[in-house]
């Protein structure tokens, strides 16, 4: 083979990975055919959580602290488990810590409500969005309350059933944290050590290798990393939607990179033994 | 103009041709309809397609729609902190409390800091805002020091100095014994023999064991299996980063095992990070052909 044609392909405009990115999804995309989703550990462990709740009649709070760009991974990833939780009839608190995701956690919580014929105030309420990240939380801790005397709509949280009994973090059964932020590390930091709530956290696959060490120790219960999260929880809760149909073109494009790094080195070290043998 | 400048006008012009064309096609169609939702649909698809357009190559499109959304995002953040922050927590307890409810005075306190903190945009009063800073500064550094510690440094030691061996089970007993005595006999391996050889396959047949190692390790359903990978990374990797220790002989050996391990965390991260990117493509190709061309139910 000749030097200057493995040369060339060393030197592929990256604009043709880009085009063969596109057309493997949109390949995959519209072409239909099943992947096997097998649920890891971890994502177990969150349903399992929402599954206690369930038996002990206790309520979830729902942290959904994304922006759109945090939407594709992350909203499938909340409809799934709101899913769950409603059909378990689970009681649920929403909020944000994310200014720009106040509307994406309204309506994901108010369209799978609907779906399963749930009361605002009776079966979940939707506080929005307020400033402060951290004290925020310790508000929240030290009293719900005084951190959220009104919901997203001005009106008095207090004249909700589902909020009747919450005094404190320490009165959720569960707090699952779905971020693309930092919010599940200030979840874990502010509210979890101080609180010893359980916690679980939802994140987007950037994020997700950080929180790995926090399962291990037993600081986060329950982990969702990214579209593969989302997927996994819908094939447990037998609801297959978007995750799992956008798990085709993403495993569609992962096959492509694998065969593009393979075929990129195997190239590259040919490049170099051609070089080599040309002087000899 | 050369030839590549026209290439790109003729492509910048078909690109735009194209974008324009679809969405009157689809508005004659009827596939969007002339309301804010069909309005909605076809300026987020135009945008996306103009924000794709960069992989490409920069131009003008691109720019006019980065711009667009800094402003779009500042102006929906400013809204939402009004409605939410503003007007309920200072505003209206300040100066319009509802009727029963007293002046809540003491939110004073956070409208003059947080005037104060504007003023550093002014040359004459931009000492002020060191007030403000100073406050801040203290006041989370009060709050996150004893937590962060909790978080990061006493509950993760807490977890690598728990017992090596907490199974009940003989069996699992042996395999855990196993498992340690090969990870030393590896280190050993590495240390008298392979670290002296000099050779890339030396490098290559250290490298292997490693990557077996923390493969049983991880998919281990034997918990103290895992307990070991975790306690051996630690180590390795913290000798690693001893920098005034010569990296040679034993501390060498350990230290090359702490890359392998940090080298394995890195792929992790990249592979996530590639995931999280697709999906971001995934989420937008989804949005083009199913709510913008119609393509896919």
């Amino acid at each position: 083979m000749k030097v200057e044609t493995l040369q060339k392909l060393l030197d592929l405009d990256r604009r043709w990975i880009f085009l063969f990115v596109l057309i493997a999804a949109v390949g995959a995309r519209v072409f239909e055919f099943d992947l096997p989703s097998h649920p890891k550990h971890h994502v177990i462990v969150v349903y399992d959580e929402i599954e206690r709740l369930a038996n002990e009649d206790a309520t979830l709070l729902l942290s959904m602290d994304y922006d759109p760009s945090g939407k594709p991974e992350l909203e499938p990833m909340s409809r799934a488990v709101l899913r769950h939780a409603f059909s378990r009839n689970v009681k649920i608190v929403g909020m944000t810590h994310n200014p720009h995701g106040q509307n994406l956690g309204q309506n994901v919580l108010e369209e799978v409500a609907a779906e399963y014929g749930k009361q605002y105030g009776e079966d979940f309420v939707y506080l929005g969005y307020k400033a402060g990240f951290a004290t925020l939380i310790i508000n929240m801790g030290q009293d719900f309350y005084d951190a959220f005397p009104y919901d997203f709509k001005g009106v008095d949280v207090r004249t909700y059933p589902v909020t009747e009994s919450i005094n404190s973090l320490s009165d959720f059964g569960y707090v699952l944290s779905i971020a693309s932020n930092a919010a599940w590390e200030m979840w874990m930091i502010f509210g979890r050590e101080k609180y010893r709530f359980s916690l679980g956290t939802g994140v987007t696959g950037v994020i997700a290798p950080d929180v790995f060490p926090f399962l291990q120790t037993g600081q986060i219960k329950g982990l969702l990393g990214g579209l593969a999260g989302a997927a996994e929880y819908e094939t447990l809760i037998n609801k297959p939607d978007r995750a799992l149909v956008g798990m085709r073109p993403q495993s569609a494009v992962h096959v492509l990179l694998a065969l593009l790094v393979i075929f990129g080195n195997t190239v590259f070290f040919l490049e170099k033994y051609y070089r080599r043998k040309r002087r000899i | 103009m050369d030839k590549e400048a026209i290439r790109d006008r003729v492509l910048f012009i078909a690109l735009m041709t194209v974008i324009v064309g679809a969405n009157i096609a689809l508005f004659i169609a009827g596939r969007l309809e002339w309301n804010w939702t069909g309005i909605g649909i076809m300026v987020a698809a135009t945008i996306t397609i103009s924000m794709y357009s960069f992989l490409y190559k920069d131009n003008v499109l691109f720019k006019l729609v980065e711009h667009l959304y800094i402003g779009v995002a500042a102006g929906y953040v400013t809204s939402v902190y009004w409605f939410n922050i503003f007007w309920p927590e200072l505003i209206k307890p300040l100066f319009f409390p509802d009727p029963g409810e007293p002046v809540r005075w003491l939110r004073l306190v956070p409208l003059v800091l947080g005037i104060t903190l504007l003023m550093r945009v002014s040359t004459r009063f931009g000492g002020l805002s060191r007030i403000s800073f100073a406050f801040v500064m203290g006041f989370y550094s009060g709050i996150a020091i004893p937590n962060y510690i909790q978080t990061y440094m006493i509950e993760q030691i807490h977890y690598t100095i728990n017992p090596l061996f907490v199974s009940g089970d003989t069996t699992f007993l042996i395999l855990e014994a196993l498992f340690l005595v090969s990870v030393i006999f590896y280190l050993l391996i590495d240390w008298l023999w392979l670290s002296d050889l000099n050779k890339p396959w030396a490098n290559l047949l250290a490298l292997i064991p490693a990557i077996v190692l923390c493969f049983i390790g991880i998919f281990s359903p034997i918990p103290g299996i895992n307990q070991i990978v975790v306690l051996v990374g630690t180590l390795t990797v913290l000798i690693y980063f001893f920098f005034s220790i010569e990296q040679e002989g034993a501390v060498g050996t350990a230290s090359k095992m702490g890359i392998y391990f940090l080298m394995i965390s890195f792929g992790a991260s990249f592979g996530y990070t590639i995931m999280a990117r697709m999906s971001l493509l995934v989420g937008r190709l989804e949005f083009l052909l199913r709510d913008w061309l119609g393509i896919l139910q």
